[in-house]
């Protein structure tokens, strides 16, 4: 084995620590570190380094995703803004949020862009936050939505009807972890008014009240 | 599953602010450069690819971005926001204090790493970016991502030990040094 020693240099070492060396070379480096106390001590480096790195900066994952983001990545900010030239970075986003909840009022039509649900199941009748609204037909998606987190399961429907305003339709998407929160599930929702129909994209993710935050974008088609 | 684009994009949000946290200090800035990210990806979305990576491809955006507000800002400086430290989750315990101090400092510590050393620990590291994506991501020879690598992991954990060490001899006053500390970095360019 003495004849395979290898020299390990730093770039060696780190891709060692970080798990991206082909096998082989891999026990390459295992066998030589044996004698290595140098190596040793640059191995716990880097592999501190990294612990460090990635534990600094974690909690970010986990915070709330600013409303001017959400704004900006739901494709909401080109159709006012095209040919404006692009704002400030800093002077620049007041502008960008407020076109961007714009679009995605007209998108929605119905008007619940970035809202909360709050309700129970309770006895089997939900009682929708909205209820009081005049928008009948958006109560009952609510109520849809709401079924279908509660008790769906990927690529489930629920329908909903309101007679005489229309009906749609709420299918889940994948759960998943995300700024949001860490029970999320996208859904899409396709409803039809006046024989309109419309789709639209959403996420809900769970929040500490047991309420879900809801957000809905426009489809992309 | 073909989801539109958009809703990817909102997705990729949570892991575009801690990259850019890195790179920019403080939450404001980072947010910022996310924000004109997206907004660019948007209006040059038929130049993506499809089926290639849009995490890389946003990473990209987000990383040229920054360079390009580091070389209008003349100052070059990156701001640690004071309220970092309120951003660790952990009570007021002393052991906690001391961790959420360490992770501050940790903070420091990387921000005054040199720009091109420091963008490559940011993806490898913390955004968990494998190296031959990173080097596509930075368009850079997978050699030189490994090289500024080893340095930045190499010089972080030097400069983590030697205030490990200063620290161990001031035992009783965790407190105090993060209050004195200076939260403007300059960036060795």
């Amino acid at each position: 084995m003495s004849e395979n020693r290898i020299f390990l240099d730093h770039d060696l070492l780190v891709a060692y620590v970080d798990q991206e060396l082909p096998p082989d070379r891999l026990a390459a480096v295992d066998a030589a570190l044996i004698h290595d106390a140098e190596a040793w001590e640059t191995v716990r480096l880097l592999r501190l380094s990294a612990k460090a790195a990635a534990r600094a900066f974690a909690p970010v994952i986990d915070e709330p995703i600013p409303a001017r983001l959400r704004a900006a990545a739901g494709g909401t900010v080109e159709s006012g803004n095209f040919g404006a030239p692009r704002p400030r970075m800093r002077a620049g986003w007041p502008m960008a949020l407020a076109a961007g909840l714009a679009a995605l009022a007209v998108g929605l039509g119905a008007g619940y862009s970035l809202r909360g649900i709050v309700g129970g199941m309770a006895g089997g009748a939900y009682t929708p936050a909205s209820a009081v609204t005049a928008d009948p037909l958006a109560a009952r998606f609510e109520s849809a939505l709401l079924t279908a987190l509660e008790k769906g399961v990927d690529g489930q429907s629920v329908s909903y009807e309101r007679k005489d305003v229309g009906q749609g339709r709420v299918q889940l998407g994948r759960a998943f972890t995300t700024g949001f929160g860490s029970d999320c599930r996208e859904f899409r929702r396709e409803e039809t008014r006046a024989s309109v129909l419309s789709r639209a994209d959403g996420l809900a993710c769970r929040r500490a009240d047991k309420g879900w935050s809801v957000m809905i974008l426009p489809a992309a088609n | 599953m073909d989801q539109p684009f958009s809703h990817q994009l909102v997705a990729l949000l949570p892991r575009l602010r801690r990259f850019a946290r890195g790179l920019a200090g403080s939450r404001e800035a980072a947010d910022d450069v996310v924000q004109a990210a997206c907004e660019r990806a948007l209006m040059r979305r038929d130049q993506f690819e499809p089926g290639s990576r849009l995490d890389s491809w946003m990473y990209r955006i987000v990383q040229n971005l920054w360079i390009d507000q580091l070389r209008k800002d003349r100052r070059g400086e990156i701001g640690i926001d004071p309220a970092d430290l309120a951003e660790f989750p952990g009570g007021d315990s002393a052991a906690e204090a001391e961790g959420k101090l360490y992770l501050a400092e940790v903070r420091r510590a990387i921000a005054r790493l040199p720009e091109d050393h420091r963008e490559v620990l940011l993806l490898v590291s913390v955004e968990g970016v494998a190296y031959k994506q990173a080097a596509e991501i930075l368009d850079l020879p997978i050699g030189t991502v490994m090289s500024r690598l080893s340095r930045a992991r190499l010089a972080l954990g030097h400069e983590l030990e030697k205030d490990w060490r200063q620290r161990a001899g001031s035992v009783g006053t965790p407190r105090s040094f993060a209050t004195n500390t200076t939260n403007v970095v300059r960036i060795k360019r």
